[in-house]
């Protein structure tokens, strides 16, 4: 029987032989590993060797829940997802929430493998301890709001009765930056997920609710814990009553929005693009995730402006900070719609509007031509133009859409000239989330030398002392930074081993308390950073063995630049990047010079056996 | 005497003396004896009002509360040094919440 919070069973998936099969899970990996990101990289360590490219059909796609999905917490429907992605060539880890990690549970499994290619498209079907391959012909090119609507229509499914993630056109076209989206706007964005699923020949993913089959090891300290993780999160912050882009004007405030490309960090318009404007002004509608009582999540109707009567998905703040000021865009009905759009093409918002922000600056200074934008004007703010541009890169069409669909950084390298220094990316290609991470350096830092092509260690070096931490003392001292992004480092990985949404549940220790309700494994807080330590460490590993470099832990020129203005005006974290670096290996456990786990620390969390396998200079 | 202004980034009003200026923030114009500190004006008001002592400064500890951070005339202030920064005639002091997006 399958231990508490687990069903115990893992879908295999091999596109190219069309078959499917089941594996049981031991019971000393779940709890190795736990779930989530930690159990997709163990796999990807194990199956996907150096050499398999991210388009190669040997390389995996690997969705994992974890123990509190489904089991009634609230808003615990997350699911992780785990591939070697392009942007990166390294590995790539991203949730969404929404039903999907709850609904894959209830059919009868912790995760799902994909492996292999298909001959034709088709989307996969997972019901009640079964999967089916169907075919997807008939969807291929569709956006993916009209992919789940047909699915669901196929299926003779009410919207709650299926949990549907897709991708659009650009996973189809390998946009590397596509993303795969589902239940209506949830996102697995970072690193090209989307473009995987696209490589395998792979729609969609649908899971029916299913019978809810798995032990909770005590309901009554769940219950507990549910009631004490919402009245927490009630009082923290603006996200109950303004959903995330509540604190957009407070990152503003800190000078972290971006605005322009980087080019300036003046938005004075800020408090008409903020989640209290948009709530105080449009019309809403509630559409929460599975159980989800913070309910963030809205139908938005746009009330003002040019695009009044447009009705999507209520923007989160990255989507309003793409879409508005980093294109400098100061009408949020505009945003709302470029929001909807980039998520129905199927595309990462971040590096979509690193691509269409860098764009309208190289159209700015004449390095774009109109002859190059095939008459697209690319003045600051114009939403249709960027419309345009996202649709044309989603299908690679034209100069423009086929140089941006490779991302900023590739898109720079061949445009040449000046333009590199305008790009916003890392130097391994990763997408920067939706802020202006000069006035955020932890995050700044954090993104360049993490392992999961996005944020790994925080988000933003903050909240430490949830965990008995110290806050920061100067968030712009280089190597306060670079320690407590090391220190802090594994607790937010467990957060993604577990099923839930970091909305919901931004405590530690409220999560670790629901953990140990759901499997009974009275875990300590020292417990859940070791376990996400090991998904850090091999995440890293994988890394190694497919060729990362320690040149590539940097950010471009224009991600790493100096602000001109606002808060962080002069602020040059650039100085003393070289002993940041070493000084974050050091504390790691890492050889501080090559970045390479050194074999005590290996030991320690159980990978060990791993060095053996580890081959070249770094290996001391 | 010295006058600072002081602006909450707070989305609430948390005191008598504060007067909202949008959704998101309050201001109020502080009056304080030459030379005090920058923790010494957060002390004097959250002594006043005990939900700008629950919301910004905890008067047992001394500390701004650990989700904010504290700009002086734009630039931040590192956390150690809010009680060692001598406030001057018209500085604008402003409280911001940290967040992270999403």
């Amino acid at each position: 029987m399958a231990p508490p919070g687990y069903a115990g069973k893992l879908l295999r998936v091999d596109l190219s032989r069309g078959v499917v099969s089941v594996e049981e899970l031991r019971d000393e990996d779940l709890k190795a590993w736990v779930g989530g990101v930690a159990l997709g990289a163990k796999y990807l360590l194990e199956e996907v060797g150096p050499g398999v490219s991210w388009d190669h059909p040997e390389n995996r796609l690997i969705l994992t829940s974890g123990p509190l999905a489904g089991s009634g917490f609230g808003g615990a429907a997350t699911f992780n997802v785990v591939s070697k992605g392009p942007m990166t060539n390294m590995a790539g880890s991203s949730q969404a929430n929404g039903f999907m990690g709850a609904y894959m549970k209830f059919c009868g499994f912790d995760g799902v493998i994909i492996q292999g290619r298909s001959r034709r498209p088709v989307y996969l079907e997972i019901k009640e301890g079964r999967a089916f391959l169907k075919d997807a012909s008939r969807l291929w090119g569709l956006p993916v709001d009209q992919t789940e609507e047909e699915i669901r229509k196929e299926l003779g499914a009410k919207r709650l009765q299926v949990s549907v993630f897709a991708i659009g056109p650009a996973g189809e076209n390998l946009v590397r930056y596509a993303a795969i989206v589902g239940d209506g706007g949830h996102v697995a964005a970072h690193n090209g997920l989307g473009a995987v699923m696209g490589a395998k020949n792979l729609k969609a993913i649908v899971a029916h609710k299913g019978p809810r089959g798995f032990l909770v090891a005590d309901s009554e300290e769940l219950d507990k814990s549910d009631q004490e993780c919402f009245q927490f999160m009630k009082d923290f912050g603006p996200f109950y009553r303004w959903g995330t882009a509540g604190g957009l004007s407070a990152i503003y405030g800190q000078g972290a929005l971006p605005v322009r490309n980087y080019t300036t960090n003046i938005f004075e318009e800020h408090e008409r693009m903020n989640g209290q404007y948009l709530r105080s002004h449009f019309q809403l509608r509630s559409r929460p995730c599975f159980r989800c009582r913070m309910a963030h999540v809205k139908e938005v109707t746009v009330t003002e402006g040019p695009y009044a009567g447009f009705k999507a998905e209520e923007p989160e703040y990255e989507q309003i900070a793409a879409w508005g000021p980093q294109i400098g865009n100061t009408d949020l009905g505009g945003a709302v719609v470029l929001a909807h759009e980039v998520d129905s093409l199927g595309m990462d918002c971040n590096e979509a509007s690193w691509c269409v922000g860098w764009a309208m600056e190289c159209y700015e200074k004449g390095v774009l031509s109109p002859s190059q934008t095939d008459g697209l004007e690319l003045t600051w703010g114009n939403v249709e133009a960027a419309g345009e541009l996202l649709r044309r890169v989603s299908r690679r069409e034209g100069f423009l859409g086929g140089l941006l669909a490779d991302g900023v950084m590739r898109a720079a390298d061949r445009l040449g000239g000046e333009s590199r220094q305008w790009a916003i990316h890392t130097m391994r290609g990763a997408s920067p989330r939706g802020h202006d991470h000069r006035g955020r350096w932890p995050e700044l830092f954090d993104t360049c030398v993490s392992n999961t092509s996005t944020i790994e260690s925080s988000f933003g070096g903050i909240h430490a002392s949830l965990v008995g931490m110290q806050e920061l003392d100067d968030p712009f001292d280089h190597l306060e930074v670079a320690r407590s992004c090391a220190r802090f480092n594994g607790i937010r990985q467990f957060d993604d081993c577990v099923g839930i949404c970091r909305l919901a549940s931004i405590n530690p220790r409220i999560t670790l308390r629901a953990f140990n309700a759901v499997t009974g494994w009275g875990f300590t807080l020292e417990d859940a950073f070791r376990v996400g330590l090991r998904a850090v460490n091999a995440l890293r590993l994988f890394n190694l063995r497919h060729g990362l470099r320690m040149e590539e832990l940097r950010p471009s020129a224009r991600y790493g630049s100096v602000p001109k203005d606002g808060p962080a005006a002069g602020k040059n974290i650039m100085a003393r990047w070289g002993e940041m670096v070493r000084l974050y290996h050091e504390e790691m456990g890492w050889d501080p010079s090559t970045g390479w786990p050194l074999p005590s620390t290996l030991e320690r969390l159980g990978l060990g056996h791993w060095w053996e396998s580890l081959s070249g200079a770094g290996k001391k | 005497v010295i006058r600072v202004e002081l602006e909450l980034w707070l989305g609430e009003k948390l005191g008598d003396d504060f007067q909202v200026v949008s959704p998101i923030r309050s201001r109020a114009l502080v009056e304080i004896r030459e030379g005090a500190t920058v923790a010494q004006l957060l002390a004097a008001l959250a002594s006043d009002h005990p939900l700008f002592a629950k919301r910004v400064f905890d008067l047992e500890m001394g500390s701004l509360r650990s989700d904010l951070v504290l700009l002086k005339n734009e630039r931040l202030v590192a956390r150690s040094r809010i009680a060692g920064e001598t406030l001057a005639q018209g500085d604008r002091i402003r409280v911001v919440p940290v967040y992270a997006g999403g």
